[in-house]
């Protein structure tokens, strides 16, 4: 039998691993930061062209009055879903794999939440009054629902990131503490709150983490319920739907579900993390995701039985423009490209490998921010009065601004990355412990024992030796 | 003096000429008179009693008539008549309507008789004074949920964020529970 | 006739209808001031506690009494206006040769900017093929999905009808755009191309002019100019007088040329509202037709384009189409 690697040897290897990225930074992050800043530099010359101009530089007229950003805040507060999956859920069911990934779910909820957050407020005419929202709200109006469900969510997925960082904030303090830059020393002293690891300290966090695990499912499905009540608040035909709500956080679980497995593969590379973030992982997500496809599909399958069964009032023009008309080729490269074809990997074992999984997810993530952009301007495209239908495409502001959002979730990542271990040490060292049978209480006592201030160290390590000699 | 021989024929000419227009006179419906007896008082919203009075040239009463009562309506500047109803006279010659008006100030009221083949036509007016009243366009209320309201939103966000308090106060007791009383006692005891 | 005192609201002939309409501006925009106020301190609050919004609906609920102190009644009765358009006496203006007449003196009087036709003509088909002309302003519901969904308040109903946008309150966010069945709101894309005498004018939600950037607009149901006496600028462009502005308070309406009891006028010919079943429960009403009353040949198609009299005074302005770039 294979001899069994000490706790405390693994866990040295895992801290060196996911803490060095912290202390140095190569010329390839510069480069990324760099390439990221220009492509935000030029959304912001492009979205002061808009402000100076007015939202005449979009492609958006009176009959299709939303258009790309409308479509991409709802992708963004979709890939947000991918936090609370991995990590509330799968926490809360106790499947032990999510370990690895779930600070870079959390992650991932957060800054798409910011960047979501920030897409209306671009999309208003008069950006000068968005402070009006809470100064005249009215709570009838399902925007000012979105402020709430969303300022909500945003709050407890910061917590919820947060939470599980004291301990791994405590141990950079005293690993890597007196070797990176004062700002970030000041950052890990400040927020690992004196984390010394004692019982007390630990049954607080226990309970924190409970409380929260189970309140992000809710506030996270409420949230993107409420993005789709913007739409199906509307007497439009194609919106009309009360099926929309959970279309739409179906939809948001299997964006951030995709989204989770190519910011795993990235990090995995570009961090050397293979042994943490296994080919399990991949296939497991797969799975994931393929179940979702079958509830996307049940979802589609069931609008095209009761309202494109029925075809009353402008029905019948919505569907026309999606699978024969103009957004045709929207529809179809999501249907085949976003469902179909992803669904067909994740089925076949000879495809179901980390490439194959990660093919998937691009197309699914491709696919889904068609299937935004086609519900949000087909439903507007449908005539309600009788007059041609209207066109619309993106203008290169449109596009820029679009481009600048995605940079600034990625930038937010990578900085992030720069600042927080991306892999929750202790739980990966709690889970090791429990699977090579190392009583629970004694692998956090490790985990944590070592990641005592400096200062106070001494004292505890005489303690715990103390300890594992008695037993 | 031819002129003169014709005289006895031009007396007859106007004498035939009297008795046709008396025979006619016969003949034709006979002279009415209407009188409206309008209350020296009304309001808006209230119902309003118009009575019309129809009377032979003889004074008695026209039965079964009918009268039209009229209103002059101004309204954004412009101005016709519009029709209130119409009412048949009793017995007594009395056509009674009931109305309510709507539109305060004074009122132009207008009672009708067109006539028929016994009585001729006749008409008259009179002015109501209408005072102010109530509202008397309800408009529908919407059906509201009820318990739908923003208590009921302020609970929920409010359970949310309290939840969100007790996280944080966590937060806190573990951040207290981190400052470490008298870390050099145990140094020296040692 | 007309000398006599009606008692009605409209004013005497010998009093200028013009004064009496500033008259009620004032009060009215005295009372909205003070509204303001008592909504900017709610507003503060707001920031500190989650139970604003509820705060702030109250407030706005009482906003519903501002514009009663400006009609001219007693407390308790108000106008509520309302529309009924006769299509048998509407021909898209194709019988006299020119672009719709009602739009056309609705731009006039509104300025309203380039694509704009708060009222505008459609033209629907009629089952036996041909067309109708359907004049269609906004619908003024009772139950108004745009004031349903704004966020800020900037749109409501008032107690006599109207609609109306406040768009120094509005944020440019088009939610009302999206919810409104009617397409009846307009949004100013860029800073739009208003002629120079309307830009001196003081801005007033019943009076929407000068028009800002970015922010909604629509058609207002003129509460002001009726208030003084006057129809809607569209009711007076009409060549055939097809629309009645009426008050169903006092149960009357008018085109100008006679006046109809309002409630009466709707039941004997059938008068029919856009989308019943939406529930929007328009105060806008339509009578049956496709312009018989004029010798119209349903089968005679097409009209010609709107015209913004003063385009060609506004030089270097930005306008754009409805659809499309």
């Amino acid at each position: 039998m294979e001899p069994v690697e000490p706790l405390e040897e693994y866990q040295q290897r895992l801290e060196d691993k996911v803490l060095s990225p912290l202390t140095r930074a190569g010329p390839r992050y510069y480069l990324i930061v760099g390439l990221l800043l220009l492509v935000i530099a030029w959304g912001l010359y492009a979205y002061v062209t808009q402000y100076r101009e007015g939202l005449y530089v979009t492609g958006m007229r009176d009959r299709i009055l939303w258009g790309l950003y409308v479509s991409l805040f709802i992708f963004f507060i979709g890939i947000s879903q991918a936090g609370t999956l991995i990590s509330a859920i799968l926490r809360l069911s106790k499947a032990q794999w999510r370990v690895p990934i779930t600070r870079m779910a959390e992650l991932i909820t957060v800054a798409a939440l910011l960047l979501g957050a920030l897409l209306p407020v671009i999309d208003q005419g008069r950006p000068d009054r968005v402070h009006f929202l809470l100064l005249y709200g009215r709570w009838q109006s399902p925007i000012i629902w979105d402020i709430f469900a969303i300022s909500t969510y945003t709050i407890g997925s910061l917590i919820y990131l947060y939470l599980p960082l004291i301990p791994d904030l405590a141990l950079a303090r005293d690993k890597i503490g007196h070797l990176v830059s004062p700002p970030k020393r000041w950052f890990f002293r400040t927020f690992s709150l004196d984390w010394r690891g004692t019982a007390r300290q630990k049954r607080y966090l226990i309970i924190a983490l409970g409380i929260m695990m189970v309140l992000m499912i809710p506030v996270a499905v409420s949230a993107h319920t409420v993005v789709s009540l913007i739409f199906a608040t509307t007497l439009r035909e194609p919106w009309d739907n009360p099926m929309f709500g959970a279309y739409f956080v179906a939809g948001a679980i299997y964006s951030g579900t995709a989204t989770i497995v190519i910011v795993m593969a990235v990090v995995r590379k570009a961090y050397g993390l293979e042994e943490y973030i296994t080919r399990q992982h991949f296939i497991n997500l797969g799975y994931l995701l393929g179940c979702l496809v079958l509830v996307m599909m049940y979802f589609n399958v069931l609008e095209f039985v009761t309202n494109g069964y029925k075809l009353a009032g402008e029905g019948e023009m919505h569907f026309q423009q999606l699978f024969t008309g103009t957004l045709a080729p929207y529809y179809w490269s999501y249907a085949l490209g976003g469902m179909l074809i992803p669904g067909l990997i994740i089925l076949f074992p000879w495809t179901r490998n980390i490439a194959g999984v990660i093919t998937a997810s691009v197309l699914v993530n491709v696919g889904m921010w068609i299937e935004r952009y086609f519900i949000v301007v087909g439903g507007m495209r449908v005539p309600i009065m009788p007059y041609e239908p209207a066109s619309y495409f993106p203008t290169w502001v449109e596009w820029s601004i679009m481009a600048a959002a995605f940079a600034a979730f990625t930038l937010i990542i990578v900085l992030a990355m720069r600042l927080l271990p991306i892999i929750s040490i202790w739980e990966v060292s709690e889970q090791y412990g429990e699977e090579k049978i190392i009583s629970r209480r004694e692998a956090i006592g490790t985990a944590v024992s070592q990641s005592v201030h400096p200062e106070y160290a001494p004292t505890f390590r005489r303690a715990q030796t103390t300890e594992e000699s008695q037993s | 003096m031819r002129v003169w021989t014709f005289w006895p024929l031009s007396l007859v000419a106007i004498l035939m000429w009297l008795l046709s227009v008396s025979l006619t006179q016969a003949q034709s419906p006979a002279g009415t008179e209407l009188e409206l007896i309008l209350p020296d008082e009304s309001a808006v919203g209230q119902e309003t009693e118009l009575r019309a009075h129809l009377v032979n040239s003889l004074g008695g009463a026209v039965v079964g008539a009918e009268v039209t009562f009229l209103r002059e309506a101004v309204f954004m500047n412009t101005g016709n008549d519009l029709i209130l109803g119409t009412a048949v006279t009793d017995e007594t010659g009395v056509a009674v309507l009931v109305f309510i008006p709507r539109s305060e100030g004074e009122m132009l009221i207008t009672a009708e008789f067109y006539g028929d083949s016994q009585y001729g036509a006749a008409f008259a007016t009179g002015v109501v004074p209408i005072a102010t009243g109530p509202a008397l366009y309800v408009e529908e209320e919407r059906f509201r949920v009820p318990g739908i309201n923003v208590s009921l939103f302020a609970a929920v966000l409010g359970g949310v964020w309290s939840l969100f308090f007790v996280v944080l106060v966590l937060i806190w007791l573990i951040s207290r529970e981190g400052e470490i009383p008298n870390p050099m006692a145990g140094v020296e005891s040692d | 006739m007309a000398e006599q005192p009606t008692g009605d609201g409209t004013l005497p002939e010998d009093k200028s209808a013009e004064d009496g309409r500033r008259e009620n501006l004032r009060k009215w925009q005295l009372s909205r001031r003070r509204l303001l106020k008592i909504m900017g301190a709610a507003g503060l609050a707001a920031v500190a506690t989650p139970m604003v919004p509820g705060a702030i609906s109250k407030i706005l609920g009482a906003s519903d009494e501002v514009p009663a102190e400006a009609v001219d009644k007693k407390p308790g009765r108000l106008r509520r206006w309302a529309m009924v358009i006769d299509l048998r006496r509407c021909d898209g203006c194709q019988s006299i040769g020119k672009p719709p007449q009602c739009t056309l003196g609705c731009i006039e009087g509104h300025f309203a900017p380039e694509p704009m036709q708060w009222i505008q003509v459609f033209e629907y088909d009629l089952p036996g093929g041909g067309t109708q002309f359907i004049p269609v302003p906004c619908q003024s519901c009772q139950n108004p999905p745009c004031v349903n969904v704004c966020p800020v308040g900037a749109t409501w109903s008032t107690p006599e009808g109207p609609v109306l946008i406040d768009q120094d309150r509005c944020i440019g966010c088009r939610m009302c755009m999206a919810a409104c069945p009617y397409d009846r709101r307009f949004f100013t894309w860029a800073t739009p191309p208003i002629p120079p005498e309307a830009l001196l004018a003081d801005y007033h939600p019943e009076r929407q002019f000068p028009l800002q950037k970015g922010v909604t607009s629509k058609c207002d149901f003129c509460p002001d100019i009726a208030r003084g006496g006057r129809l809607p600028y569209c009711a007076q462009g009409c060549p055939n007088s097809a629309i009645y502005y009426g008050d169903f308070e006092e149960d009357m309406a008018t085109n100008g040329e006679e006046v109809v009891e309002l409630s009466k006028f709707l039941s004997e010919n059938q008068a029919y509202r856009l989308k019943e079943e939406l529930n929007t429960k328009p105060r806008v009403y339509y009578i049956p037709g496709h312009g018989q009353e004029l010798g119209r040949d349903p089968y005679d198609e097409g009209r010609m384009p709107t015209e913004w009299p003063w385009e060609k005074k506004i030089k270097g302005a930005k306008t754009w189409n409805r659809s499309n770039r």
